[in-house]
């Protein structure tokens, strides 16, 4: 019943805001004999002190973006600019950002202090005050003890740091790194994780990363941009992102979903009802359609309960999902991964499949096969675009698992 | 127990095999290759042996040629003497002879190094399609042999060549400028003949270069000129060091350039070997001055390898690497 | 990796001194001298030198005298130089690569010392008594089979004034435009005919023809003209040289005049090519034969008239246009230099030096 606590689902940022620190706009580049741009058209602003993520699949111009905004590449079109100031014309050497690569490209001819003075040495620090800086910034990220060393002689999580080292000492506008932690392993990920977020809370610096893993961007920033194709999709927090997507893109590409075609039937107050073949209507927030229209609904696997179905039929009422008319289905598998049981759901007799996610452990296990009921709180059905307006390459999109109605005659709970 | 079973053990993963902690100690042990097993040893005999052949036993015959005695009219008595050595290092004429040498090394060296780097580097770090192109043009004058290289400088050089016809046709200069049949014209031949070793030399040896590297060195405030000096110049130092010793050996060693374009001027091991072997029948002493040249080879080995350890450090850190 | 392996380099290094050093001592060709008992026909191996020496030696010498002796063949190895002769057949003493060979006058002493050369049985040479005195053998090695001489070589084309004296050589209108490749058999030729014509003895003192070369030395454009003075003057990259007589006057035919070689008035020097029967051939009656055949007037005068050498042999008449262009004319024979070229075997060595030390300043 709970009704959104956020404000309607943010859309595509129009024009940096005038108080942003780093502020992008109609940022784009085509490179030469290829079709279309690698990026088109981006707007957006990241505020003072806050750490932007930008999020999209590999190909979608992200690291293109970050580029741009370090000066490695020249924009074909747009402005970058930075306390207001366009800084599009100016050579990488003179735009003061501290860049962390994603492989790290250190230098293997300098020990680790020597990597982490470069910029101070560029910047013709003397050699005492260079000293300081360089053992503060490596106390910070914990390698005091190792600033002789080469940086053959560094682990892959040591290297990390060295990077981020590196690129802070000379303290910089901005920091962008570039997918910083996809080439570490699983663990050491979740370790680096947060102490980039530290490190960038501790310096109040302001912050732009690129990365492919929707994990990382919604654990570690306040914002989150979502690149498609060269476009932004969406800007927003990174619970606007995952609860409140802005698109069918969004929806898929950030965090698992199940989307369920239908045909808007009306409204209901603030809540659209939406015509599910084979499942039935069900009411979704959202952006409002007019009757008729072709959309869709997103159910998040985890936010579906599970219960074991009684003998009785379904009882009355709106079919929204509510635990007041739960829907039927049928498990077809159910996989165990310690944490969670990911079941798979047929809705009906020839509904669509749902993707399910429940904890492992305080609920029985429903075993394939066995008939349950399918509930959910009114506020986890969102409603998106359709497939028509579904862009190529979505499909890549990891963790989408589209509900396809099936192809038999809907019935069951149509009025 | 089987020695390929111990090759196949010794196997060290590459350095990018995956990330090496610090903390284990395995910094300061050096990676080395696989030891050679007993089918390594099998296929390396033939060519041991017929190194044994084409190399070694000349070596021998010359070392025990040295050992003999010059007599008039290109006579040797067979003898055992170190007679020969004292006479050719007492001869202030031989050690001008070694000083020259050196000296055509070095400024064939210098001045092939400084030519050929631009174009390796160029070449090392191009994307342009036409790369393997420019690669080939760059070492197509190997398919030339150097005599007739030379004699290409020479009908360029010369008094009666290109540039001095141009020079005088344009009245820009009064005589002939002295280009060939000197020390000048041997270095520009020579500069031109061993470009291609090294540009290949040093393209082989640029494998630490990483355009990312450079990249990160211009975000932290490097102009060019400081990229170019405090990253990609270290970084490539290894196959420059190698581009060195090659053309250096090279240089050495030379005898075509500095006969055919010296104008007998230029006097070097090299064509003193000829000489005395040939004009003046003085085999020990060629072989006195063979033995010389192959001791000035050695040294100029043991120094290379010194530096290209020493450079070697500069990146894994491993301290006293040796055995 | 970016070095390369350790043991590559030290093996490149190595191979590359070994290379050098090897191309330095000449390989022996096997054995040849192979039994023509079969049939009584014989196959003698000559060593003679290469190019259009050896093409004018086979057309007038070796054809004829095969033709003359049907059951003797013979075989034409190339050689170098004197050098490469010795070499070979050090490296052959038991058994000799070759049956005949030829040899610079200054370096054939050394040989007859080693034996590698046998004394001639005169008997079987019968020739012998018809040569000039400059070709005998004063101890019955190899007589002299050619005779050559040093010359003044210029570019018809840029010289107008000919030199006709050695003294021209220093003449300032030449001033660097001298080719003078003297660090060799050249030099000690020059050197002997400078002594003469500053009154001199060149057994007792050479210091005032070394003197006289230093003068000359910046004038000299190249003392090692490449490929070989003979065309440096004909390309015009020297105008003035010295060089041999007989491959001048080939190349004044070759050039259409362009070079031009001249028998200096105050004369000039020979120098001599010996014949010699190699010690230890299993074929020494047969190259007897043809030593004799070779140094016998009608081989003479059909080598020279071909190859522009003054004849060994007092009976040979050459053409006269073509004795007018080597020594063997009868103005030129008055003012011959002599030379002693076996005493000069053990001095020769010490005059290089002294050329290349003192005029080239090596």
């Amino acid at each position: 019943m709970a009704e959104p606590t956020a404000p309607a689902a943010a859309t595509p940022a129009a024009g940096g805001s005038p108080a942003g620190h780093l502020t992008l706009e109609g940022l784009t580049k085509t490179y030469p004999g290829q079709h279309g741009a690698a990026v088109r058209g981006i707007d957006l602003s990241v505020e003072r002190g806050s750490m932007l993520a930008v999020l999209g699949p590999s190909g979608c111009g992200k690291s293109t973006t970050l580029r741009m905004i370090a000066g490695l590449v020249a924009p074909t079109a747009g402005r970058v600019l930075v306390d207001g100031r366009d800084i599009t014309g100016i050579p990488v050497h003179r735009r003061d950002m501290g860049m962390v690569f994603q492989s790290y490209a250190l230098f293997p001819h300098l020990d680790v202090a020597r990597n982490v003075a470069f910029g101070l040495e560029m910047r013709k620090v003397s050699r005492s005050e260079r000293a300081r800086r360089v053992a503060e910034a490596l106390d910070l990220v914990r390698l005091g003890h190792l600033a002789d060393r080469r940086i053959a002689q560094l682990s892959g999580g040591q290297q990390q740091r060295v990077a981020l080292a590196r690129a802070l000492v000379v303290r910089p506008t901005l920091l962008l790194l570039d997918e910083p932690l996809s080439n570490l392993d699983a663990q050491l990920r979740g370790e680096m994780r947060d102490e980039i977020r530290r490190i960038q809370q501790e310096t109040g610096i302001t912050a732009v990363f690129v990365t492919h893993d929707q994990h990382e961007a919604l654990s570690m920033a306040d914002r989150v941009a979502v690149l498609a194709q060269g476009r932004l999709e969406q800007i927003g927090t990174p619970e606007d992102v995952y609860e409140r997507p802005a698109g069918r893109f969004v929806a898929r590409f950030v965090g698992r979903a199940n989307l369920i075609e239908g045909t808007v039937a009306g409204a209901d107050g603030p809540r659209t009802v939406v015509e599910l073949p084979g499942v039935g209507r069900v009411s979704a927030l959202g952006e409002p359609r007019p009757a008729g229209a072709r959309a869709a609904v997103l159910l998040r696997p985890h936010r579906i309960a599970l219960a074991p179905a009684t003998a009785d039929g379904p009882a009355a009422g709106v079919p929204d999902g509510s635990s007041a008319a739960p829907l039927r289905g049928t498990v077809l598998s159910a996989g165990y991964s310690g944490e969670s049981l990911a079941y798979r759901i047929r809705v009906g007799a020839a509904g669509p499949v749902l993707d399910v996610e429940r904890p492992a452990g305080p609920e029985a296990t429903h075993a394939p096969g066995t008939e349950v009921l399918l509930t959910w709180d009114a506020s986890a059905a969102r409603l998106v675009d359709a497939a028509e307006d579904d862009r190529a390459g979505a499909d890549s999109a990891p963790g989408a698992a589209d509900a396809v109605p099936a192809a038999a005659a809907p019935h069951g709970v149509t009025p | 127990m089987s020695g390929t079973a111990t090759a196949a053990g010794d196997t060290v993963p590459g350095p990018k095999g995956g990330p090496r902690t610090a903390a284990s100690g395995d910094g300061a042990r050096a990676p080395r290759g696989p030891r050679p097993g007993r089918t390594a040893l099998f296929l390396l005999a033939p060519g041991a042996l017929a190194l044994l052949f084409t190399y070694a036993m000349p070596l021998v015959w010359v070392v025990r040629m040295a050992l003999n005695e010059p007599l008039d009219g290109g006579a040797i008595r067979q003898t055992l003497t170190f007679g020969t050595f004292t006479q050719v290092l007492r001869d202030g004429h031989y050690w001008k002879v070694i000083g020259q040498t050196l000296q055509l090394g070095v400024l064939v060296t210098v001045f092939t190094l400084l030519l050929a780097y631009p174009v390796a580097l160029f070449l090392a770090r191009t994307t342009s399609r036409w790369r393997s192109l420019l690669m080939a043009l760059a070492v197509a004058p190997l398919l030339i042999s150097s005599v007739a290289r030379t004699f290409g400088w020479m009908a360029i050089l010369g008094n009666q060549g290109l540039i001095n016809k141009t020079l005088q046709a344009l009245a820009l200069t009064d005589g002939p400028l002295p280009l060939a049949n000197n020390m000048t014209g041997v270095v520009i031949a020579s500069v031109e003949i061993y470009m291609p070793f090294a540009i290949l030399a040093m393209i082989s040896g640029f494998g630490r270069l990483e355009p990312e590297l450079e990249r990160a060195a211009a975000s932290l405030g490097a102009n060019r000129l400081a990229v170019l000096r405090r990253v990609v110049l270290p970084l490539t130092l290894p196959g420059v060091l190698t581009a060195a010793l090659l053309v250096f050996v090279l240089s050495l060693s030379g005898y075509v350039t500095p006969r055919l374009i010296g104008g007998g001027r230029v006097f070097v091991l090299a064509t003193e070997i000829y000489d005395e072997a040939i004009t003046s029948l003085n085999w020990p002493v060629a072989a006195v001055l063979s033995v010389l040249l192959l001791v000035l080879f050695g040294i100029v080995i043991v120094l290379y390898q010194r530096a290209q350890r020493a450079l070697e450090r500069r990146f894994t850190g491993e301290k006293g690497a040796s055995r | 990796m970016t070095a390369v392996p350790r043991p590559l380099v030290t093996a490149a290094g190595v191979a590359a001194a070994a290379l050098l050093v090897t191309s330095c001592a000449t390989s022996a060709t096997t054995a040849s001298g192979d039994s023509g008992a079969d049939g009584g026909k014989q196959t003698i191996t000559f060593m003679g030198f290469f190019g259009t020496f050896q093409d004018s030696f086979t057309k007038t010498v070796i054809e004829p005298f095969e033709k003359a002796n049907p059951d003797i063949s013979v075989k034409y190895v190339p050689i170098q130089n004197s050098a490469e002769v010795l070499a070979k057949l050090r490296a052959s003493k038991k058994n000799p690569t070759a049956d005949v060979a030829l040899m610079d006058s200054s370096v054939a002493p050394t040989a007859n010392e080693e034996g590698l050369f046998a004394k001639l049985d005169s008997a079987q040479v019968p020739n012998l008594s018809e040569l000039v005195d400059e070709a005998r053998s004063k101890n019955g090695y190899g007589p002299g089979v050619t005779l050559d001489s040093l010359s003044i070589l210029y570019n018809s084309k840029a010289v107008d004034k000919a030199p006709t004296s050695w003294n021209d050589l220093w003449d300032a209108s030449y001033r660097g435009k001298l080719a003078m490749p003297i660090a060799d058999t050249r030099g000690v030729a020059l050197i002997v005919a400078l002594e003469k014509i500053l009154g001199k003895d060149y057994k007792k003192d050479i210091d005032p023809a070394i003197d006289r070369l230093k003068e000359l030395a910046p004038s000299v454009e190249t003392w090692q003209p490449s490929p070989d003075v003979y065309t440096a003057v004909q390309s015009g990259e020297a105008d003035i040289a010295v060089g041999w007589n007989a491959r001048g006057q080939f190349y004044k035919d070759t050039s259409g005049g362009v070079v031009q070689p001249v028998l200096p008035e105050e004369g000039t020097v020979k120098q001599i090519n010996t014949i010699n029967l190699v010690a230890n051939s299993g074929h020494a009656d047969a190259a007897q034969k043809f030593i004799d055949y070779a140094i016998g007037a009608k081989a003479q005068k059909a080598f020279d008239d071909d190859a522009y050498y003054a004849p060994v042999n007092r009976n040979a008449q050459l053409k006269s246009e073509v004795a007018a262009r080597t020594t063997a004319s009868a103005e030129q024979q008055k003012r011959q230099i002599p030379v002693d070229w076996s005493w000069m075997t053990s001095r020769y060595t010490a005059w290089v030096d002294r050329i290349k030390r003192e005029v080239i300043g090596g």
